[in-house]
């Protein structure tokens, strides 16, 4: 059975033949595994790290990082601000007695009894206490050295200008969503950020077209003229009357931001409402922005969108004469003119005598249909979407009469927003360009849209201009400042009527006239008494909401930049 | 020849299990030196917005216009109290107006004080009927000290008396809150 020799031989050499080929295919499979892992250890060492985040359980509580928001110059309006919160693992609380007596004397608004339920069920993990915590309260808890409480910082909204800017800005609740005005375009539009921490959010701020000092002014001479007029509430704006920027938007009573439930005074110089409302009507009272969202029969304001809608139809000439001598009836309806106002009056004067027989004369020529499609392409009848929240659709008389196309000529039966018509007014003297109001800078603004034609706004601004010269609006007059505008005096509107005693009175005006930059609009609810002091008897629009405007102008012009023109009867 | 290369490799071995067991050691200092940095720079952020909003109550503009009033004197600015370039020239003090055989025409003066009239649409308030003399930085200051309380140390020290004057009003409001 043995081979030959050579065969031997043969297969010796085939055998270290094959275990040399065994050998170096091990030792390249060895070097090949080693220099893969190498190389996966360098890419690994040079590759970014991947941040990887794992919750390990559903996250305690869900908030929001937001964007701060600040003024057109660059005014801090609403930021982020961590602050620590207290909660307890009631697994983990050996004496809840003991823990209620310490932390009892902290909150006094805490109902205990409740909360001692909560924190005897241990199956319970996570109970709130009180979030929002000051650092120094927040100190003195941790230094009691409780067993199970513990605090997690989050995220929590402040107003630094408080109630000032509150229905502009608006507020957010507890987990920091937005849940008025700015705050919720913010939400909605711009976007903010779920937090699970308290990490800001990483999002450029947000700026408002408002000036915080304007804003101040506005609202602290809103506030005066409350208190000196009796009234139960006011609105006022500064708007450019070109673009729609509002660099002022006050609604009062106000809010505190921080609480959004209690409403008062924004300036917070006590001016009191001496209206002898219960405190829950009080409280609904401060949580309506009486300028963007609610609406109202605002009067003889809306006459110039009449005469500019029966100049632009061409339904009446400038020259145009209109006897208002005699009563006017439709639908067992009469009105009349005081024999002061009544005449054979020019459009110029049906404007600056605020004749309701000449506005609705121009209102019946016109006819429902277009003094209606007049309405609608100057924005009054429609619906108005700010960032200051969606307003209410303007209410019409249903069914439209006669009557109505009259009353409609002088400012009743039309309930709209006052920005509303403080929109339409700019168009009127802008030179028919339409505006949409805005509060964020960096809103997307329709494109531009003519309503009206120029000549009708040049006419309109020479008849607004001419109403504080001679007219109604006299007391809005502030020497070098060249201010123009339209008085209002309208009956609250009541179920079923109008009620003699409550009154709304504004004035919507524009300076500088020559060529109108800022619109302002100031309405007071329900005065009782005149601002102005050369006044007596009754508290109208030429009595109140004039001096106001005026008031307003004199101080926030100079802040506008706008300085006074010189003029050698002003000394 | 084998025996060499084993040596050689051997040590490598034992150099990279070293160098590695280095990196790996320099690389979780490095980790826990950024989270620090991450968390110094995330309380930083934090520390800086409640500043800023601790700066947005302090400078809400009831309060500054109140503190103005208490401590400077000053009130709301009045249509009156404009003043354009032109008017402040004429009326300049002895100090800056030119001295007599000075080179400049009268004829360029007027030109020059025609062109600040045109040209100056910036508010300015004037602190007198129509006299604004040209003022040095110290005797702007001064003009200012007898509206602001001012201690006798801040007196002497004339660089920023009206600063050191506000200063101290808000911080004496502070603490009687």
């Amino acid at each position: 059975m043995s081979q030959p020799a050579h065969r031997r031989a043969e297969n010796h050499r085939l055998d270290g033949l094959r275990h040399r080929r065994r050998t170096f295919g091990l030792a390249l499979t060895i070097v090949a595994t080693f220099g893969l892992l190498a190389g996966q250890l360098v890419r690994h060492g040079l590759a970014e790290r991947p941040v990887v985040t794992m919750a390990s359980a559903r996250p305690i509580t869900h908030g929001w990082a937001r964007p701060d928001i600040l003024d057109r110059r660059g005014r801090v309006l609403a930021t982020d601000v961590a602050r620590p919160s207290l909660f307890a693992d009631p697994a983990l609380i050996v004496d809840v007695d003991e823990v209620i007596a310490f932390l009892a004397p902290i909150f006094p608004t805490i109902e205990w009894r409740a909360m001692r339920d909560r924190l005897d069920n241990r199956a319970r993990r996570f109970v709130w206490i009180a979030r929002g915590l000051d650092a120094d309260v927040a100190g003195r808890i941790a230094a009691l050295g409780l067993p199970g409480l513990a605090f997690r910082d989050e995220l929590q909204r402040r107003y630094p200008a408080g109630a000032l800017t509150a229905h502009t800005v608006g507020h957010v609740d507890i987990d920091n969503d937005g849940k008025a005005a700015a705050e919720i375009f913010l939400q909605e539009v711009i976007g903010v950020d779920p937090a699970d921490d308290a990490r800001r959010s990483a999002r450029p701020p947000v700026h408002l077209t408002l000036d915080l000092g304007v804003q101040h002014v506005v609202a602290g001479e809103l506030s005066a003229a409350m208190a000196a007029t009796g009234a139960r509430a006011a609105a006022g704006l500064i708007m450019d009357a070109r673009t729609g920027a509002l660099l002022a938007s006050v609604s009062l009573p106000s809010y505190d931001p921080h609480t959004p439930a209690k409403p008062r005074d924004a300036s917070g110089s006590g001016a009191q409402s001496t209206h002898a409302a219960a405190p829950q009507a009080q409280r609904a009272d401060g949580s309506v922005n009486r300028l963007a969202l609610a609406r109202y029969e605002l009067g003889s304001v809306m006459k110039p969108l009449v005469i500019a809608a029966a100049l632009d139809t061409g339904a009446v000439t400038p020259l145009a004469r209109i006897d208002t001598r005699a009563a006017l009836t439709r639908d067992d309806f009469t009105i009349t003119d005081p024999p002061r106002v009544a005449g054979k009056l020019s459009l110029e004067d049906v404007f600056t005598r605020s004749s309701n027989v000449g506005a609705a004369t121009l209102a019946l020529n016109l006819g429902e249909e277009k003094l209606l499609a007049a309405f609608s392409r100057l924005g009054v009848t429609g619906r108005l979407l700010t960032e200051l929240g969606r307003g209410p659709h303007a209410r019409l008389p249903k069914p439209w009469r006669d009557v109505n196309t009259m009353t409609a000529g002088y400012g009743y039966g039309v309930a709209t927003t006052p920005l509303q018509l403080a929109a339409a007014t700019a168009s009127l003297i802008n030179g028919g360009h339409a505006v949409q109001p805005h509060v964020v800078r960096t809103s997307l603004l329709p494109p531009p849209r003519r309503v009206l034609r120029p000549e009708t706004s040049a006419e309109l601004r020479r008849y607004f201009r001419a109403n504080v010269a001679r007219g109604t609006g006299v007391r809005a007059r502030v020497p070098g400042y060249d201010v123009g505008g339209k008085t209002g005096t309208a009956l609250r509107a009541t179920a079923g009527g109008y009620d003699a005693e409550r009154t709304i009175t504004s004035f919507v005006g524009a300076f500088p006239m020559v060529a109108p930059r800022y619109v302002t609009l100031a309405v007071l609810f329900e005065p009782k008494r005149p601002l102005a002091a050369d006044a007596t008897g009754s508290a109208d629009a030429s009595t109140t909401a004039a001096p106001l405007t005026a008031r307003i102008v004199r101080r926030a012009a100079p802040m506008l930049g706008i300085a006074p023109r010189r003029q050698r009867s002003d000394g | 020849m084998r025996t060499l290369a084993t040596t050689v490799l051997w040590t490598l071995t034992i150099l990279s299990v070293f160098a590695l067991y280095a990196i790996k050691t320099d690389t979780r200092r490095l980790e826990a030196r950024a989270k620090q940095l991450d968390r110094e720079t995330h309380a930083a952020g934090q520390r800086v917005a409640r500043l800023r909003a601790r700066w947005g109550e302090l400078t809400r503009p009831e309060r500054i216009e109140r503190l103005a009033i208490e401590h400077l004197g000053y009130g709301p600015l009045a249509p009156g109290q404009f003043a354009a370039l032109g008017d402040l020239v004429g009326d300049a003090p002895p100090s800056t107006a030119p001295k007599p055989g000075a080179r400049q025409p009268r004829a360029r003066q007027q030109r020059s004080a025609a062109r600040g009239e045109r040209g100056d649409r910036r508010i300015r308030r004037a602190t007198s009927a129509s006299v604004l003399p040209k003022q040095t930085p110290a005797s702007r200051t001064q003009t200012h000290i007898p509206a602001a309380p001012v201690s006798p140390q801040q007196a002497r020290r004339p660089a920023a008396p009206v600063r050191a004057a506000t200063a101290t009003g808000i911080l004496a409001e502070e603490k009687a809150r």
